[in-house]
């Protein structure tokens, strides 16, 4: 292992839920395998909705909760990015122990990115006795009366921040418990302001990441009206065709990923053998408007920039990227046109792709579920394709491809967030060999 | 935390209270003004010069109108050149957006009025479909204060938004903080917009245990820190240095109650203007060098460190203080401490 950073911030393991796969081997084989997990919405009712596909996670995930306490496991019934992010915990409680029973308390922070709570009305409903018409102030009441178990967990309506209190609690993170909003960029920035924490000496080890699900009858309802998302004519499984000019939305989806993170000195000191490390991170605004992203990209460039900056490299240096690339109209053809001119190479076109055509979009979850994904890739030497992607926009300097893998030798990629409200997170790692 | 070399220096600060209270009211007459008229929302008038434009304002929630306003006020008076923040960071911290979540309740309420809507899912979700604005997505849009305050004062730079108590509001501080005394920039704006009402009410019902809530109150405040060369360039404003700030380490409780009592080191702070805030009612009384914004004025909510500061440099600059401390506890038990101090 080459000399590592005392302050440098090193990947010692992930953990991955998304609808792929439930765990980080799953959901890399779903990658390897081309698997796409577009489909009819099982777990709601979306009849009479103008959109019914998305990306689920099918699997019962009660299994996975069994040994958690009673509280976390009723609220989560409810509150499924609080499931999904549990979820994810329990997976790798065993193997992230082992690195986080070694650090005392005062030195471990959490920072998760998170979307925005919505009240699973649809389960709410079975609770209630159909026959009995309410009052609102009844009504009001019986929500109380729901989130009345004496704890801080709620029934309904968590604090956005509950779920990074959980996993301070579950793994005793003193340091910190940080809680990003800022919609399909927050995971990518919590990862990003992990790094920046033990750069900065404010922990010895971080746990980042993130959980989102809007595949519920208010998310699929607010991300049609905004025309984000289409009704796919025929086969769902083409329903999201990112960097395709005939691309026409996104597709939802729901997950949870966790990524832990470790100072250089905390890594040397145990000797831990690390996986990757987060070298780069850009951080921007479009400052343009809230309806669209800013259209010339130039925030996007700037973050790109930035993080390129800070990981030292040069144009053509980069061995993958796994690009935000929603699907619509709107983002990806600004998007390659920016990552072209500041990290692309016509010489030597650096592969390209997005993911997003098997898992869905993610939101708040996205950007860990795709480092995640890269980090999957950087582990095998096989980068994904854009599976989807048949007729793509053209652009010089970057290669884009349609096999679910292909063989490489990946030693530094790069991760694209770009938020609602002109986000721009950039993050690029470097394989640890 | 260590002061780096340089300094990081408050430059200017405005805020928005519940019941129209701005930066302009004399601090030590808050409380009593707040009183008379009366706790709870924003008072925004349409007619103010800083009022969003109708097409944004159709997007807004309350407090990112709130904010909107207070940040264009620090702006402006400050004088600050929107191409010159180009590369600014801005670091929000927000409430729940508990108004949009308020009207999915009502929209749950109605839909209760009809039993037949219940049975009937179909009906249910093509009535739900129909009744909701195209814009509901954008108008629950956790980062959308961010969005806005980047567009209206230009600053584009590195940035998060932090949910959802007030330790939210250090944890922006902090990266501004470390933003200029890293000397990434030279300028960073630190800002918060809080709202309350029944969704907070039931989302912070497990927090409240045998223990009374303070009422909440709506509020705004933009904070804009510089370098001491950003300092010196200001000559007409009374310089305040951001001395030191600190968080407590702790592993608050998921599920049990706060029963603790720490008051994070109060009392030996010398000649300095104290602001407590704290939901619980854990600090001191108010008295002649103090001030507890949660018992006086109202639980600021994910605004009470940022306000808290803003107020401070409120009464430093009317009262030639010399220093001031702000310490915060949030609903979990979190505490946080920022020093002030005014140099002449």
């Amino acid at each position: 292992m080459s000399p590592l950073s005392s302050n440098g911030s090193y990947v010692l393991d992930y953990e991955s839920v998304s609808p792929l796969g439930v765990g980080k081997l799953s959901h890399w084989i779903g990658i390897e395998e081309g698997q796409v997990a577009a489909g009819e919405l099982k777990r709601i009712s979306t009849v009479g909705l103008p959109v019914t596909v998305g990306a689920e996670i099918q699997d019962d995930l009660s299994g996975f909760l069994e040994s958690e306490h009673d509280v976390i496991r009723e609220c989560s019934v409810l509150d499924r990015k609080l499931e999904l992010l549990a979820t994810a915990a329990n997976l790798a409680t065993g193997r992230f122990s082992e690195f986080l029973d070694a650090v005392d308390s005062a030195r471990k922070g959490i920072i998760l990115g998170m979307g925005q709570d919505v009240t699973n009305v649809e389960k709410i409903k079975k609770n209630i006795n159909r026959s009995v018409i309410l009052k609102p102030s009844d009504a009001f009441r019986f929500l109380e009366e729901l989130n009345n178990n004496a704890t801080r967990v709620n029934m309904v309506m968590n604090p956005i921040d509950v779920s990074s209190i959980y996993l301070a609690n579950k793994f005793g993170a003193a340091a910190f418990q940080k809680t990003i909003v800022t919609a399909c960029a927050a995971s990518s920035q919590a990862l990003g302001y992990a790094a920046r924490a033990i750069r900065r000496g404010k922990a010895d080890i971080v746990l980042a990441g993130g959980a989102d699900s809007l595949l519920n009858v208010f998310g699929i309802i607010a991300f049609t009206k905004l025309g984000v998302i289409q009704q796919p004519k025929g086969d769902p499984r083409w329903a999201c065709r990112p960097l395709d000019k005939t691309r026409n939305g996104t597709l939802l989806g729901e997950g949870a990923g966790l990524v832990l993170l470790a100072s250089g000195a905390a890594v040397e000191k145990n000797g831990w053998k690390p996986v990757a490390e987060i070298v780069g991170f850009g951080n921007s605004l479009d400052g343009y408007k809230i309806t669209a992203p800013d259209p010339n990209g130039e925030g996007m460039r700037r973050a790109l920039k930035e993080a390129a900056r800070e990981a030292d490299l040069q144009p053509g240096e980069l061995d993958y990227i796994n690009l935000h690339g929603t699907g619509t109209r709107a983002n990806d053809s600004v998007e390659l046109e920016a990552v072209d001119e500041i990290l692309g190479s016509e010489e030597s076109p650096i592969p390209v792709s997005s993911t997003k055509d098997r898992h869905g979009h993610l939101i708040g979850a996205a950007g860990v579920i795709e480092f995640n994904t890269t980090l999957g890739a950087m582990e095998n030497g096989k980068m994904p394709g854009t599976i989807n992607l048949r007729n793509p926009i053209e652009v010089p300097g970057l290669k884009l491809f349609s096999e679910a893998v292909c063989k490489a030798k990946l030693d530094t990629c790069a991760t694209n967030s770009f938020a609602f409200g002109g986000v721009n997170t950039v993050i690029i790692t470097k394989k640890v060999e | 935390m260590d002061e780096r070399v340089g300094g990081v220096f408050l430059l200017g600060s405005s805020f928005e209270i519940g019941g129209g209270i701005r930066e302009d009211q004399q601090v030590p007459g808050l409380a009593k003004k707040v009183a008379a008229v009366g706790r709870g929302n924003f008072r925004i008038s349409e007619s103010d010069p800083n009022y969003p434009s109708k097409k944004d304002a159709k997007v807004m929630r309350n407090e990112i109108v709130a904010s909107v306003i207070t940040l264009k006020r620090i702006v402006q008076r400050l004088r600050l050149d929107p191409d010159e923040l180009r590369d600014t960071p801005l670091y929000i911290a927000t409430s729940i957006p508990a108004h949009s979540l308020e009207e999915e309740i009502d929209g749950l309420l109605k839909s209760m009025d009809d039993p037949e809507l219940w049975v009937d899912q179909e009906k249910r979700n093509r009535l739900l479909f129909s009744m909701t604005n195209p814009m509901t997505g954008l108008k629950v849009l956790s980062n959308a204060n961010s969005c806005f305050a980047s567009e209206n004062c230009g600053a584009r730079g590195n940035n998060a938004t932090f949910g959802d108590t007030s330790n939210a509001g250090f944890l922006a501080l902090e990266e501004a903080w470390f933003d200029i005394s890293e000397r990434r920039s030279t300028y960073a704006i630190v800002g918060v917009g809080a709202s309350c009402g029944r969704a907070s009410q039931l989302s912070l019902r497990g927090f409240a245990g045998k223990n009374e809530l303070q009422t909440e109150i709506e509020a705004a405040a933009f904070l804009v820190l510089g370098s001491r060369d950003r300092m010196e360039a200001m000559r007409d404003h009374v310089p305040i240095r951001i001395k030191h700030l600190e968080q407590k380490p702790l592993v608050p409780s998921i599920f049990k109650q706060d029963d603790g009592h720490s008051i994070f080191e109060t009392g030996n702070d010398g000649d300095a203007f104290n602001i407590y805030s704290d939901p619980f009612g854990y600090y001191p009384a108010t008295g002649r060098d103090q001030l507890n914004l949660s018992n006086d004025i109202g639980n600021f909510g994910a605004a009470s460190l940022l306000c808290g500061i803003a107020i401070a440099q409120s009464h430093l600059n009317a009262r030639n203080g010399v220093a001031a401390v702000c310490r915060d506890r949030d609903v979990y038990g979190r505490e946080a401490r920022v020093e002030l101090e005014a140099r002449s």
